[in-house]
């Protein structure tokens, strides 16, 4: 061997080690810093357990503290696929018998529910479909499980299956209040969230936060208490206390109902709302949904028609028009009507009484007394358009009451400069013009109460954790003098007292009230078949106790609200009074 | 002092397993509570009152009687 030989075969060694070392160096370099970090979360994983700890859903009481809408215990079923000890088509077999839905709850038209085979036969196929899915390893089944279906489940010893918390709603009074509640579904990342009425409105208050238990476990999973810990607190939902009487609430249902049903009317809605505070007491509406089984339903339903829908008040407005130009010093309580002698011609509309009966002369008394047409013409006619418009404004009709709902609408009125005296006429007796029954109510509180507009509210405290968040009534301003609402108030009076809903008068007690039946507008032109009949007022008039708003969509049996929506007021109005211990003079 | 304290972590280090089963008894008892919640509130609904108050034959009073406030003997001495 000569020396050269030798020292190549040196060097390649030194090289060969220095390649290496090199290596050795790049794989340290490696795992300590470029690898470093997903190292200590794979590590973390090891040593800590993560425990997500939702938090409970805010419930929902009535004004007596019993639960409207309260959470249930309910499961997630999920697979951990590395665990199966069974293939998916077996277990999807075994599971499907108890996981398809009730064919009763899966539609409401019997016609196109499925047989209980066939939904197990779909159950199965889904489920082995999902059990099949092999780039996850926690596969969810199925939501909302009852406590009976997750011990029948068990019972079955599936290795790979587990349950996790989930609670579900719960509605003790069943349906009662549904547009008032609104309801929990799913949104699109599959969270919880609340949906219309109070659900929605409140839903970031209701929701609270999720908490987050970071553990040092030991190798059997069992926490090690010297260890590391940190505990990221869950904060519960918030809770919602109402004004809703729930006595009052189930009245108002069961009578609206038996209505619909009497009158054979489309749809109809009720609200009862305390004059003073602005509290709604009750609201009830007609098609009506489970909150519980949402998902059979028409989602127009859901709509609270309430705070949703616009209508023509009709003739129940124009107590507020005769209250604006009595506060305005236009017109007096005995200021003779010389336009109401017969129809009255403006342009080329001409108009008529409800019943083309006329009363010459007839005073502004008389004129609601009569829900005559043409004395609200006289009356519209004091008006300006400023005027008029700046009544409109004072009343809040045009904009939201700010209630504490999900969905109201504003009703928006036509620009001021577009008002023509037909427009001033029309509107003066409820026609061609929009609102919702929620601004008719809070107007109607502005005659019980004195003149003081309020805002509506339907919460009345809030809990949070062991505090109780009290929510004043929120008086928006005076709209008119207190002397002028006790104008109207009589003037109301004398309307049930001698009107066309005489008959219906209670015996002992004032109710102060109004009827009102307005056609509906169907493309450009009224429908002289379809009405919308409904009824605002008060009792008892000089301390009134509630203010209610009685409406009913093309009820059959007749078309006026004085023979369809007066007696469903004057039903209701009856045994409140009587519930709420009014004696009678 | 330092053997206190070898004996003491020893004994935290082991009763994991004592607060696991703690937990899981908390958990169970939140349940329960639950559960009798939901069954009190049910209970306790109008409607099903309402239809009990049906079948055991009560009806509504078709007649309500205000008894009026009677006035004493004497108002003034």
């Amino acid at each position: 061997m000569n020396k050269n030989s030798f020292h190549w075969r040196i060097a390649s060694l030194l090289v060969l080690f220095f390649v290496l070392f090199s290596l050795v160096i790049y794989r340290l370099f490696y795992w300590q810093v470029l690898a470093s970090e997903e190292l200590s979360e794979l590590a973390k994983n090891q040593y800590y357990s993560q425990i997500e700890i939702p938090p409970s859903r805010g419930e929902i009481f009535a004004s007596d503290s019993f639960p409207l809408v309260i959470n249930k215990e309910a499961y997630l079923l999920y697979a951990s696929r590395p665990q199966l000890k069974k293939p998916p088509a077996e277990i999807a077999k075994e599971l499907a018998p108890l996981l398809a839905p009730d064919p009763t709850k899966e539609a409401t038209d019997p016609a196109q529910r499925k047989t209980k085979a066939e939904l197990i036969e779909s159950e199965e196929l889904s489920l082995e479909e999902k059990l099949g899915w092999e780039e996850l390893v926690w596969i969810i089944l199925k939501h909302k499980l009852s406590p009976e279906v997750r011990e029948q489940i068990e019972s079955l010893a599936i290795e790979g299956l587990g349950f996790s918390e989930e609670p579900i709603r719960f509605y003790p009074e069943a349906s009662m209040a549904a547009h008032l509640s609104g309801f929990v579904g799913k949104n699109e990342a599959g969270r919880d969230t609340g949906y219309f009425g109070l659900e929605g409105f409140y839903d970031l208050e209701l929701r609270g936060r999720q908490g987050l238990l970071t553990q040092e476990t030991d190798a059997g999973n069992d926490p090690i208490l010297i260890g590391s810990f940190s505990n990221q607190e869950k904060k519960d939902g918030q809770s919602l206390i109402l004004h809703l009487n729930r006595s009052v609430q189930f009245l108002v249902e069961e009578k609206l109902k038996q209505a619909l049903e009497k009158y054979e009317a489309k749809s109809g809605s009720v609200v009862v709302m305390n004059p003073q505070t602005g509290g709604i007491v009750a609201l009830a509406a007609e098609p009506s949904f489970s909150q519980e089984t949402y998902f059979q339903f028409e989602k127009e339903v859901f709509k609270n028609p309430v705070i949703s829908d616009a209508y023509e008040p009709g003739s129940t407005f124009k107590i507020f028009v005769m209250a604006a130009a009595l506060d305005r010093g236009l017109v007096e309580p005995e200021t003779k009507c010389d336009l109401c002698s017969g129809p009255i011609k403006i342009d080329k509309y001409t108009i008529r009484t409800w019943n083309d009966e006329y009363h010459p002369d007839s005073t502004m008394r008389e004129v609601i007394q009569h829900s005559d047409n043409t004395g609200m013409v006289f009356v519209a006619q004091k008006f300006s358009r400023d005027q008029f418009w700046q009544f409109l404004e004072d009343f809040g009709f045009g904009e939201k009451t700010g209630i504490d709902l999900q969905g109201e609408i504003a009703s928006s009125l036509r620009p001021k400069k577009d008002w023509s005296q037909v427009d001033l006429a029309t509107a003066a007796f409820g026609q061609g013009i929009a609102v919702t029954a929620i601004q008719m109510v809070r107007a109607g509180a502005v005659i019980a109460n004195g003149g003081q507009l309020v805002e509506p509210q339907v919460v009345k405290e809030i809990i949070s954790g062991e505090e109780r968040i009290g929510i004043q009534p929120r008086p928006v301003g005076r709209v008119i003098k207190p002397a002028t609402a006790q104008i109207v108030k009589e003037m109301m009076v004398q309307a049930v007292e001698k009107g066309e809903a005489k008959w219906l008068k209670l015996p002992g007690y004032q109710v102060a009230g109004k009827t009102g039946t307005a056609q509906i507008p169907v493309a450009g032109h009224y429908d002289q078949e379809k009405t919308i009949a409904s009824f605002i007022g008060f009792a008892p008039a000089d301390e009134p106790r509630f203010v209610m708003l009685v409406k009913l969509r093309e009820p059959q049996s007749s078309p006026w609200g004085s023979e369809t929506a007066a007696p469903l007021f004057f039903s209701i109005a009856k045994e409140l009074l009587v519930y709420y211990g009014v004696q009678p003079d | 002092m330092s053997l206190l304290q070898i004996y003491l972590a020893n004994g935290l280090a082991t009763r994991g397993k004592e607060l696991e089963v703690y937990q899981k008894e908390i958990s169970l008892i939140e349940e329960e509570n639950k559960k009798l919640k939901s069954e009190t509130a049910s209970l306790g609904g109008l409607a099903r009152l309402s239809s009990l108050a049906q079948e055991k034959g009560f009806i509504k009073n078709p007649k309500v009687i205000n008894l009026s406030r009677r006035l004493p003997v004497a108002l003034n001495p």
